[in-house]
């Protein structure tokens, strides 16, 4: 009997093996592979923005400072927005976590289209080494991440800096798209049996509100791109109001993907803290459902909100009020979730380890930042802190707090699984503390000094306004946070090398990712799971039964790279289908992509046809061979 | 109540508040537009009359997704929140559904008392 | 022959690629109501719309054309379930093809007679039908694909690809009724 369950995995491991080397990662489509890949690089991108931050954090150090100038000054801020968002959180969430655990908790072998995976993570990474060409070459964008007209149009912002904040989005926001879609039919499809929406992780249920969360509000930031440049290359008029425009167009529709954005932004971490709680606390998730569908509900309801970035632009007071109600109704469901994870720590029984720390640490950080947002919709309120230091409080408050702690906790929390090894415990929980020390430190003031004045994106200050000691104090707290976060860095470095073996499920995770091998085989599963609940590794009967099943070679799926197909609703076997394995044509089509692009930002349109031609060959290439008929 | 109705409530409960919401969102934030720009101003769009006219359409539809949610919550109301489909999907959606559409109600609510009551296109 | 049969209580069994157009269609749609969103926007901005000096949008071929466009919906939905769907494929893409030269040849038409640099209701009006027929130059291309494809005959998986794309073909006919219905706008309500 041991010898045919030896033989099954055999076989599974020989027809998932990937090519060796440098080849094998450039043509993988493994969804653990692309997700290391974008872990790596989104980690290489968090640097870069770290260092914007803390050369601008050195530069408003003390009053009336000339380490940098207006005009690198306002470089940094912009490329540090859009590197901190687009090339670090998004990518990290979505394509780290994502790709990584998604389809181990929902019992599947890979993501439902593997090689557009393969194709997104290396847009990703051609997109960003778009952005900093234009930064290193002197054509940073300077606009601010929000880049509103008419001061990034072409009078007062000719040169080619635009165009690399137009078209390095551009091409950023279809890895997006890609990644999100992927996310959705995964989740959607390729469910294990049994696995209805009732008894499917809440770390799910959040990646799938921000993935159609990316898929609704990418369009508009796709439209206003595509606005803007017709506009500043080939004399467009949408947003000058001399010829019929309007720039408050650009506003609405930024705003009307960027507020979505912010949501897309931390609803990833709350799926992080929602399995992170049940593991430490040892007690299921309070109020599934309503935390559930309060995940899907910020980010719909955050499609309502948009406005409340423009309640200062001299719009009608009957307009904004739309926003406002509908801005202190898209509390309650983070209030709701709030509540929940507080309780269900409060009534468990809680082992403080670092990745629970850093949830206890998102949850104070995320409700400091929600309450300054809830005073935000008070128009009044809002008028006046408009563009002040106080803004810049609470969206860091937000998203450090709400997005990168959670991000922290997970990275130490998966850590034995995706390495198989411990990382160190006590260095762990003291990265933790220095950076939360470090981040108050940082972003508190700003509360203050905002208040007192201070506005938003200046490059100095004068000394006699009672804000410089504020902003020294700031300083230090990002130097603590830059330590605190090498700490954490060298802890996972040190742990990966020196680190005790895991096994396959340290913590008894509740979801199904700790059923298999740390790290996991590239099959994922040997046999497909048996699940009945959300917590399903917690389920040892279920489990059991996939043992005997494995021994039996029922629901092994050993012919080819077999995947199970869920129906839509319930989670019943619809099919079982063959999945593309490695593949050169996702990096080819990028490349093409690329080239594409470089084209439209030195305005060669006759060039840019071509590549698009070469792009059409591509696809073709691409979907020439077919899955095998079952 | 056959499984058939329950599932049909569930899924009008489940899904008709957050589309109607946003539409009637939409459309207000329009009508208010087309009133308060001096282009289209002169169309005549009675304000007020248009806005109460989308409040209480809206929240009649709400009204009938949050009534379907608790009809179907209690009728499974038996049903663990773990259990396996149709009946254990079917709670979970009604239960989920309650908090969506109450919160759905309370917006359109608001938002459309607020935008009557206030002085139509004064500038905030 | 595998060992996990498919459960009789799974009532939806669309194909994973029929999904992965699903969702371009969502995001699509999404890109398109953007547009018709800031058409509308710049509609209210100004006074005078289209401007002075602008003609009045034409409003029976526009129409027409739709129709014929909305037609093709037919042939595709034959050939997504037929036993022979070359032959429906063959005729939705030469009416397809034929609509869209039609269009084609009076977007060139229109610019003679005012220009998207003039005014925003050139430059919204030029984008938005650029966008929609983009879109139906994409649908025949994978049209074309398609029929290369069952030169080599029939299997599963051109099967599934046929009911994709006609999906595909569906949404483009509804984007382009919305687009239509939009530009023609200003003739109907002043």
């Amino acid at each position: 009997m041991t010898s045919t369950v030896a033989e099954r995995v055999g076989r599974l491991e020989r027809q998932w093996a990937e090519r060796p080397g440098v080849l094998g990662w450039l043509t993988t489509t493994d969804h653990k592979r692309v997700g290391l890949l974008y872990f790596w690089t989104t980690l290489v991108f968090f640097g870069a923005g770290g260092v914007e931050a803390l050369i601008m954090r050195s530069q408003l150090i003390k009053a009336n400072n000339s380490l940098v100038g207006p005009e690198v000054f306002d470089q940094l801020f912009t490329v540090h927005g859009m590197t901190m968002i687009f090339w670090f959180i998004i990518p990290m969430t979505t394509g780290a976590f994502g790709n990584y655990l998604v389809p181990l908790m929902v019992g599947a072998r890979d993501m439902a289209f593997p090689r557009m995976n393969a194709l997104s993570f290396w847009i990703f990474v051609a997109s960003g080494i778009f952005l900093y060409i234009g930064l290193f070459s002197g054509f940073g964008p300077d606009a601010g991440w929000f880049n509103y007209v008419p001061l990034a149009d072409r009078h007062f912002d000719p040169s080619r800096n635009i165009e690399f904040y137009t078209l390095a989005l551009a091409f950023n926001s279809i890895a997006s798209t890609l990644t999100s879609a992927n996310l959705i039919v995964t989740i959607l499809k390729l469910r294990a049996p049994g696995m209805s929406f009732n008894r499917m992780p809440l770390f799910c249920f959040a990646f799938l509100a921000a993935s159609f969360g990316l898929i609704f509000a990418l369009p508009s930031l796709s439209v206003d791109l595509l606005f803007l440049y017709l506009q500043r290359n080939l004399g467009f008029h949408f947003f000058d109001a001399a010829h019929g425009g309007s720039s408050f167009l650009w506003q609405h529709l930024f705003w009307f993907f960027g507020h979505p954005e912010v949501y897309i932004l931390i609803v990833p971490a709350f799926g992080i803290a929602t399995e992170i709680i049940p593991a430490f606390t040892r007690r299921k998730m309070l109020a599934f459902p309503l935390v559930a569908i309060a995940e899907l509900l910020v980010v719909f309801i955050g499609f309502g909100v948009w406005a409340h970035h423009m309640f200062a632009t001299g719009l009608p007071s009957t307009t904004l009020v739309f926003f406002a109600g509908a801005t202190s109704m898209v509390v309650i469901p983070s209030t709701i979730q709030v509540f929940a994870w507080t309780m269900s720590i409060y009534t468990g029984r809680p082992k403080f380890r670092t990745p629970l720390l850093f949830i206890v640490g998102f949850i104070v950080m995320f409700v400091a930042g929600g309450l300054t947002g809830i005073m935000f919709l008070a128009i009044p309120f809002d008028q006046q802190v408009t563009d002040t230091y106080f803004v810049v409080a609470h969206f860091h408050y937000i998203i450090f707090g709400a997005a990168v702690f959670p991000i922290f906790g997970g990275m130490y929390y998966w850590f034995p699984k995706v390495t198989g090894k411990l990382y160190f415990e006590r260095p762990g929980q003291i990265s933790f503390w220095i950076i939360f020390v470090g981040t108050n430190l940082l972003f508190f003031p700003m509360h203050i000094v905002g208040l007192l004045g201070m506005p938003r994106r200046v490059y100095t200050y004068p000394g006699d306004m009672g804000w410089t000691s504020y902003n020294l104090v700031e300083s230090i707290g990002g130097y603590v946070t830059a330590i605190g976060i090498l700490v954490l860095f060298a802890n996972l470095v040190v742990s990966y090398f020196r680190g005790a073996p895991s096994g396959p499920d340290p913590w008894h995770g509740p979801t199904l990712e700790w059923s298999v091998p740390s790290p996991p085989p590239e099959y994922n599963f040997a046999v497909i799971p048996t699940v009945s609940s959300a917590y399903a590794n917690w389920d040892s009967d279920d489990r059991e039964r996939d043992g005997h099943r494995l021994t039996a070679g029922v629901g092994t799926l050993e012919r080819g790279h077999e995947q199970h197909v869920s129906s839509l609703i319930d989670g019943w076997t619809a099919e079982i289908v063959d999945m593309p394995h490695a593949s050169p044509w996702p990096i080819l089509l990028a490349l093409a992509l690329s080239l594409l692009f470089a084209m439209l930002v030195i305005t060669k349109f006759m060039f840019a046809a071509i590549f698009l031609v070469i792009v059409a060959l591509t696809l073709l290439g691409w979907h020439g061979k077919e899955p095998q008929e079952r | 109540m056959s499984i058939r109705r329950l599932s049909q409530l569930q899924w009008i409960g489940f899904l008709v508040g957050g589309p109607i919401w946003f539409l009637e969102f939409i459309a207000g934030i329009g009508a208010s537009e087309a009133v308060c720009n001096p282009a289209s101003g002169r169309w005549g769009v009675p304000h007020d009359a248009v806005q109460l006219g989308l409040m209480v359409f809206a929240a009649l539809c709400v009204l009938v997704a949050l009534v379907a949610s608790v009809v179907v919550f209690r009728e499974t109301y038996a049903v663990e929140e773990q259990d396996p489909p149709p009946h254990g999907r079917i709670h979970f959606f009604s239960a989920a559904s309650i908090g969506g559409n109450v919160i759905f109600l309370a917006i359109i609510l608001l938002t459309g008392i607020a935008t009557i009551v206030d002085r139509t296109c004064h500038q905030a | 022959m595998t060992d996990v049969a498919v459960d009789a209580r799974a009532r939806e069994r669309l194909s994973l690629g029929w999904w992965g157009v699903a969702m371009l269609i969502a995001t699509e749609a999404a890109l398109f109501a953007m547009m018709i969103g800031s058409y509308f926007y710049l509609r209210f901005k100004n006074a005078h719309w289209p401007p002075p000096g602008v003609p009045e949008p034409k409003v029976v071929v526009p129409l027409v054309l739709l129709g014929v466009l909305m037609l093709t919906a037919f042939p595709m939905w034959r050939a997504a379930r037929s036993a022979t769907p070359r032959r429906w494929l063959l005729l939705a893409l030469f009416v397809q093809s034929g609509y869209f030269a039609m269009e084609v040849s009076d977007f060139q038409d229109d610019l003679h007679h005012f220009t998207p640099q003039q005014h925003a209701y050139g430059s919204i009006y030029y984008t938005l039908l650029g966008a929609d027929h983009g879109h139906v130059a994409v649908g025949l291309l994978l049209n074309a694909w398609l029929l290369w494809k069952l030169l080599f005959g029939m299997t599963e998986y051109r099967r599934k690809a046929i009911r994709a794309i006609a999906f595909y073909w569906y949404a483009v006919i509804v984007l382009t009724i919305v687009v239509t219905l939009t530009v023609t706008s200003p003739a109907f309500a002043r």
